[in-house]
């Protein structure tokens, strides 16, 4: 069963060929045998999903419509709240909080009885390429038990490459949906900056963040974000713009290369794996333009000063006093200390310092405000790109799942991680991570990016080429 | 240290880490604030690369949705009681229904 679409699911549950609990059972079995070694999972709640699926089969023997996630399960990336779990961030300071409310997100998905089987593991507050950042667990790459799954949503990844979920939720602040989907050999959507409600979202950098869908095909994750999207009042981001309908074929299309990203410090694998994917769209009629993105190459320290700054903000919130980890002291500000320098793990401090001394009295121009401008031409340069192409085609990563404990010591190396997916973050834009082939075994994810709120596009174009 | 606007590099102080590590409300141990040192020397000095980029009569982009104050009407709304419930029932210290804090004078 484990390896149904979200369409045959919904159609078997229909025909009564299987019922809710009995697909719920197999993967909350594939979760028992496998997660021991994978560590995809913070969390599992069997009784609440089965509690469920008992609603979706009650409502098939009653002759009602089902919706089309009804009975589909799934997993939630941890640092989102879904009400009867508790909500950690990957963090010792929300070790024991409970969420007391749905994400908008979750709401949504709920509505329509899919079933969440539990949290999955994540770099701390979100904050990492590897998921070893975790406070609790190393979670590894069903692929290759020796590598990480990438992150930071490491832990839906691996959950839907090992088969223990049909679909997952993930965030992406610089490639946190989009890199461990290409480590995993999934396919994983970061929407449109506004396209999702980030409600219920434990935010990173509230100028980058999205929740987005990963699951093994397009199909699936064009039914997930289809679910999830839209304006929602709790979110004042959040839109319904909508392109007008687009009829995307591989022979209508003009793809841009952008030569930058093809360069030095780009894997020979990869390389030819992505170069391979753009001749196939080529041979099926697309028009392939070589452009230039010119200020992608200052996108990385560009990211690091928003987000961190973004963040240092952010994570003020943690402070012992309202709720998670508060560490007993003389006075109030020895609290916040004390209970932040006791609940946050290295990397988080480190963001939180940098983004602190970025934003302080004397370096605000120097730092932030220089970075937005640059952001300013980072994003003029895929507008402009826009002008002439209809998707741009890069690699995800410029590497391939790496080893357990090869960055974890070097920030600036764990950083590099980021180099292809950031620039599309900072210009707000939609991307999609689809497997493109293997390099000796492991996956390598081809990006395809789109014009704002043009993901259907993107699921036209990726279907062609999956 | 800064001047007109551009980076350049400098090995963070001891005493800018603990400046820092106050603003930013964290107790580091000694160990940590020789850590943080080193690492956010080395990130800083990579930061630097953005000199290059000639910013002149470029606006700052500050997010990909253009929104000023957005507020809501100034009425309560409905919050499920269980919702309060779990919220109050996570406060570290508390006096009945109140949550609790040091003195702040």
């Amino acid at each position: 069963m484990k390896n149904l679409s979200i369409k045959e699911i919904n159609k078997g549950l229909a025909n009564k060929d299987f019922s809710a609990v009995e697909i719920t059972e197999s993967f909350l079995a594939v979760i028992k045998e496998k997660d021991k070694e994978i560590n995809g999972f913070l969390e599992v709640n069997e009784r609440l999903a089965k509690e469920q699926a008992v609603l979706v089969d009650e409502k098939i023997k009653q002759g009602e419509k089902i919706e089309i996630l009804a009975g589909v399960p799934f997993a939630v990336k941890d640092a989102i709240l879904a009400e009867g779990f508790k909500c950690t961030a990957g963090s010792r300071i929300l070790e024991n909080y409970q969420a007391p409310y749905d994400a908008t997100v979750v709401k949504k998905l709920r509505a329509q009885i899919a079933i969440i089987l539990g949290k999955t593991n994540l770099d701390e507050f979100t904050m990492g390429s590897s998921t070893e950042h975790s406070a609790f667990k190393i979670t590894k790459n069903p692929r290759d038990l020796t590598r990480v799954p990438g992150g930071s949503s490491g832990g839906s990844a691996a959950a839907v490459a090992a088969g223990e979920c049909v679909f997952s939720l993930g965030s992406d602040t610089g490639g946190s949906i989009r890199q461990p989907a290409s480590f995993c050999g999934i396919v994983g959507l970061k929407p449109t900056y506004g396209a999702v409600s980030r409600y219920g979202l434990i935010a990173h950098a509230s100028s980058l963040d999205v929740i987005g869908p990963l699951a093994k095909n397009v199909d699936d994750v064009e039914i997930v974000f289809n679910a999830m999207k839209g304006k929602d009042e709790k979110d004042s981001t959040s839109s319904d713009y909508q392109l007008p309908a687009t009829n995307y074929q591989l022979n209508n299309v003009i793809i841009g290369a952008p030569k930058e990203y093809f360069g030095e410090g780009l894997e020979k694998g990869t390389k030819e794996i992505i170069e391979g994917a753009i001749k196939k769209a080529e041979r099926a009629g697309a028009k392939i333009e070589e452009i230039s993105l010119p200020y992608s190459r200052y996108a990385l320290p560009c990211y690091y000063i928003i987000s961190t700054c973004e963040a240092s903000a952010n994570l003020a919130r943690f402070d012992g006093i309202k709720y998670g980890l508060s560490k007993s002291a003389e006075n109030l500000f020895d609290v916040y200390c004390q209970s932040r320098g006791a609940g946050f793990g290295k990397e988080v401090q480190r963001r939180i310092m940098l983004g602190t001394f970025a934003l302080s009295s004397g370096y605000y121009d120097a730092y932030y405000l220089k970075a937005q401008k640059v952001r300013a031409l980072i994003k003029q340069d895929f507008d402009r790109a826009f002008e002439k192409v209809n998707f741009i085609f890069t690699p995800v990563s410029p590497f391939l799942a790496f080893k357990v404990g090869e960055k974890i010591d070097d920030p600036l190396k764990m950083y590099l991680s980021d180099i292809m997916t950031v620039p599309i973050s900072l210009a707000g834009l939609p991307a999609l991570s689809l497997p493109a082939g293997d390099d000796n075994g492991l996956p390598v994810g081809l990006q395809i990016i789109g014009k704002p709120f043009d993901e259907q596009g993107i699921f036209q174009i990726a279907k062609f080429l999956e | 240290m800064t001047t007109a606007g551009f980076l350049f590099y400098f090995m963070l102080d001891k005493s800018l880490v603990k400046h820092i590590a106050k603003l930013s409300r964290l107790t580091l141990s000694a160990e940590s604030e020789e850590r943080m040192q080193k690492d956010l020397s080395a990130i800083l000095d990579y930061f630097t690369m953005l000199d290059a980029v000639d910013t002149n009569g470029i606006e700052p982009f500050r997010s990909p949705v253009a929104l000023r104050n957005i507020t809501r009407q100034d009425k309560p709304c409905e919050t499920a009681v269980q919702t309060k419930e779990k919220i109050k029932s996570q406060f570290p210290f508390k006096n009945r229904d109140y949550l609790k804090v040091k003195e702040i004078l």
